[in-house]
């Protein structure tokens, strides 16, 4: 594989993220870009990318194929690429542009993700699968994850209440981050307390219904030096699907997806997961972020509660998790989600997280979102890994 | 004489009471509950339910079944069905015979008749369903005694628990009591019961044998059942789901005649009178031996759960019915 | 029961006709079987059926969903044996006619044949779950 060549992220953009009723998709995307474009140390123009993947679901049904970014970038006679891949659609993306570049085909990748999930609340309904009898009929996304909940507390005797911390942190995180949707904080009684949503998961253990826009720029070692002497590089990423209806109960209580996705990021970096200084993982739901600790190997498994009592995940923890507020905080406007946390690990390497950055000094981070397919029968699994060194 | 295998009975969870119900409109309504379906079940899902526990009883299988007779008089399609729909669910092959009989409560004894009729020409092993889930405006008379369930009967060869032995039929035309699919007529209740213990008369009249154990007299007035007994001299024990069920129409001349079986010892005999607009068929049923099906009638009408008015409702509406 | 996917998937819902892959054992419902989803196997399959008495292996209580249900609804995964032998299947259930309560990892929870929903105004039916009836004495 010695034919292989280093990619590096060079710059990262993105918008505040909110119920943002005033902008359409292609005004925050146009916004991403441009705050993209203008984050690159040396500079860059629109004629600099000679190619661009665009993660979206479209939720809101406007945007059905890469000409969706082309429009509001006015990036045109290039491949543009549309990239779906559930709520793993940002990274999926991420991840495309980096193996594109790394097998010599680009050297200038735009990675854009953008989702209006405020145009089309309702469409969230359409994960309670309503044309389906047995795959998935009246599994709504909390039912999703909260099933893992359920089983978790019961097999290894996790507590409501460690649950409910991840929310506590990511909701500390997120009132220091200036692109959080949600800025407050909240203490675990208000997790408990908050009202029911699905059975053990309460609104608080929910992440917010947000729109959003994040763009990353990726280049070739070839080109590297024209943009910045700071990259960070990408050192390695993973995919994979799994579903629950195979019969494994490991994804009673987690996800294998992640385990395997995670193994080849580690495989292909050289390193282990003790070697990830700070990492930014799906927290679409408080449980989901927890069963990660320790599908990611953070921990081991059924000692993710354990993990948050530890302390370790905080931003002043050994392994911070989640400094930028995570989804929960953040917001999760799916196709921009992974991009992101990308970014959110690229300013974290470079020492530009502000607010949020871990004093560890961190070497490796971690980027790590988890979708689940169409009837919410399994789920998708993308993990990628940056770090200073190439 | 044909042979009875299995029977069973299927009865709604839910149940309201009709004082409550009468209570809503500043009326008085005497005791009594009446069943109301779950907001997900139909004529179809209660008579599989029914037919579930008669066929386990029987000892058979799906495939064994070569006929397929349902009688309900609310189904809520004029053009769908329901036995053909019961026989798929029960994995009845292809070849299986099917019957639907609506229009009167007293199709229920006319499947019963058809069955039994199948069994002398063309099939060994026939399935008999009778499910209802009555309507009736807000706020009607009506409203109060509109009941739900179903009932189903195997008749085959083999050790028989029970066997129709006898019939006697009156079809006289006279209506009486009539429904459309928004709203019931009940007529003059006199003059109407008069016409019925006519019917029910000649009809048992035909009969060979005149000595029953137990009774039942499925019909819209709980009262009518003691005065067709006392018309006929009988001395038998008069079997009713009634007072705990409401008005079930066709289903009830299953229901009736389940809860009547699950009491009557081998060897015992039930009246089944059953009747409707046209007129009144008498059956007589023969208990072979005593043996229930694992709910028996009594169990599904102690397990119950009773609903606010709102919510049952509610409940009708959403299924349908 | 007119619109092609659910006259193809008709026996699955109505009688859970299901299929065991004769490689590795793993029982697919209520899809028709194609490749092994456990062993990856372009398998060769026997038709079996499950039986309507399910364990609950996981479950949540639905409090936000469309009109057409009933909430709270309890919804879990339940593995269903087959009739006969060999392993479950590993299935969403939904409930209906149960206290949340009532629910616990472990439990066994009968099968009901019941309206899941309709189509163009055509029931289609198939099985949920609840707390026993004859527990209910």
């Amino acid at each position: 594989m010695s034919s292989e060549t280093d990619v590096a992220v060079v710059g990262a953009g993105m918008i505040d993220f909110g119920e943002l009723f005033e902008q359409s998709i292609d005004d925050m995307l146009a916004a991403a870009f441009r705050d993209c474009l203008d984050d690159v140390d040396k500079g860059m123009s629109p004629a600099d990318v000679d190619a661009a993947w665009f993660g979206t679901i479209d939720i809101a049904d406007n945007a059905s194929s890469g000409l969706g970014l082309s429009h509001p970038t006015g990036l045109f006679e290039m491949p543009v690429t549309r990239v779906e891949n559930a709520c793993a659609t940002g990274s999926s993306a991420f991840r495309s542009a980096v193996e594109s570049v790394r097998a010599g085909n680009t050297d200038v990748a735009l990675v854009a993700g953008a989702e209006k999930m405020r145009d089309s609340a309702a469409g969230l309904i359409e994960g309670a699968a309503l044309d389906q009898v047995w795959r998935g009929r009246g599994v709504t996304m909390p039912a999703f994850f909260g099933l893992r909940a359920t089983r978790h507390m019961e097999e290894y005797g996790t507590t409501r209440e460690q649950i409910a911390k991840i929310s506590v942190k990511n909701h500390e995180n997120g009132a220091k981050y200036p692109h959080a949707h949600y800025r407050f904080t909240c203490d675990v009684d208000d997790v408990v307390d908050s009202p029911q949503v699905t059975y053990p998961l309460n609104l608080y253990d929910c992440c917010p219904v947000t729109d959003g826009a994040a763009a990353t720029l990726v280049v070739s070692e070839d080109v590297v030096d024209e943009f910045t002497d700071d990259p960070i590089w990408v050192a390695g990423s993973g995919l994979s699907v799994d579903s629950f209806e195979r019969g494994n109960d490991e994804s009673l209580v987690g996800f294998p997806a992640t385990e395997q996705a995670a193994g080849q990021a580690y495989e292909q970096a050289g390193i282990t997961a003790d070697d990830i200084d700070v990492a930014e993982v799906h927290d679409c739901f408080t449980i989901t972020e927890l069963v990660t600790y320790e599908d990611l190997g953070f921990c081991e498994k059924g000692d993710g509660g354990a993990f948050i009592d530890s302390g370790e995940p905080l931003l002043d923890g050994e392994t911070p998790v989640n400094p930028s507020g995570g989804l929960l905080a953040k917001g999760h406007p799916i196709g921009a989600t992974g991009v992101a946390q990308v970014n959110e690990i690229y300013e974290q390497l470079r020492g530009e997280a502000g607010a949020v950055q871990a004093d560890n000094d961190p070497e490796y981070g971690l980027q790590h979102n988890i979708g689940i397919g169409r009837n919410a029968t399994g789920s998708v699994s993308c993990v990628n890994i940056l770090s200073r060194q190439r | 004489m044909a042979g009875i295998l299995g029977y069973g009975a299927y009865i709604p969870l839910y149940r309201i009471e009709r004082s409550r119900i009468a209570e809503q409109y500043g009326d008085y309504a005497g005791d009594g509950e009446t069943a109301v379906p779950g907001h997900d079940e139909d004529t179809t899902t209660m008579a599989v339910e029914a037919a579930t526990d008669a066929l386990t009883q029987a000892s058979t299988d799906g495939d064994q079944i070569d006929a397929v007779f349902a009688a309900t008089t609310s189904d809520p399609f004029v053009e769908r069905g329901v036995a053909a729909h019961v026989a798929h669910a029960v994995g009845a092959g292809r070849d299986t015979r099917v019957g639907d009989f609506q229009g009167s409560a007293r199709a229920g004894t006319n499947a019963l008749l058809a069955a039994r009729d199948a069994l002398s020409t063309d099939a060994d092993t026939v399935l008999v369903v009778g499910s209802d889930a009555l309507s009736a405006p807000a706020g009607s008379a009506a409203e109060r005694t509109a009941g739900a369930g179903a009932g189903a009967l195997v008749f085959g060869e083999g050790d028989a628990v029970a066997a129709l032995t006898d019939s006697g039929v009156a079809t006289t035309g006279f209506v009486g009591r009539f429904a459309t699919h928004e709203d019931v007529t009940d007529g003059d209740g006199r003059f109407n019961r008069e016409r019925y213990l006519d019917a029910v008369e000649i009809a048992v009249g035909h009969l060979g044998d005149d000595s029953f154990t137990h009774a039942v007299f499925p019909a819209h007035d709980g009262g009518w059942g003691r005065k067709a007994s006392d018309a006929l001299g009988l001395d038998a024990t008069l079997v009713s789901t009634f007072p705990e069920v409401g008005y079930t129409a066709a289903a009830g001349v299953f229901l009736d005649t389940a809860a009547a079986l699950d009491t009557a010892k081998a060897g015992e005999s039930v009246l089944l009178a059953g009747y409707g607009p046209g007129g009144c068929d008498a059956l007589r049923i023969e208990r072979r031996t005593a043996e229930t099906p694992e709910m028996t009638t009594d169990e599904y009408i102690q397990s119950s759960e009773q609903l606010p008015y709102g919510k049952h409702r509610q409940f009708r509406t959403w299924g349908g019915n | 029961m007119f619109e092609p996917p659910y006259t193809r998937t008709r026996a699955a819902n109505e009688r859970l006709r299901a299929h065991e892959c004769d490689a590795c054992g793993w029982v697919s419902f209520p899809e028709q079987p194609q490749f092994c989803k456990r062993c990856g196997v372009d398998a060769s399959w026997s038709e079996t059926r499950l039986h309507p008495r399910g364990t609950v292996r996981s479950y949540v209580v639905q409090q936000r969903l469309p009109e057409e249900f009933e909430t709270p609804l309890p919804l879990a995964v339940m593995d269903m044996p087959q009739e006969e032998s060999g392993e479950p299947a590993r299935v969403y259930g939904l409930f209906t006619e149960t206290d949340p309560a009532d629910i616990e990892i472990g439990m066994e929870a009968e099968g009901v044949f019941r309206r899941v929903f309709d189509v163009a105004g055509l029931p289609i039916h198939s099985f949920k779950f609840t707390r026993p009836r004859g527990d209910r004495l």
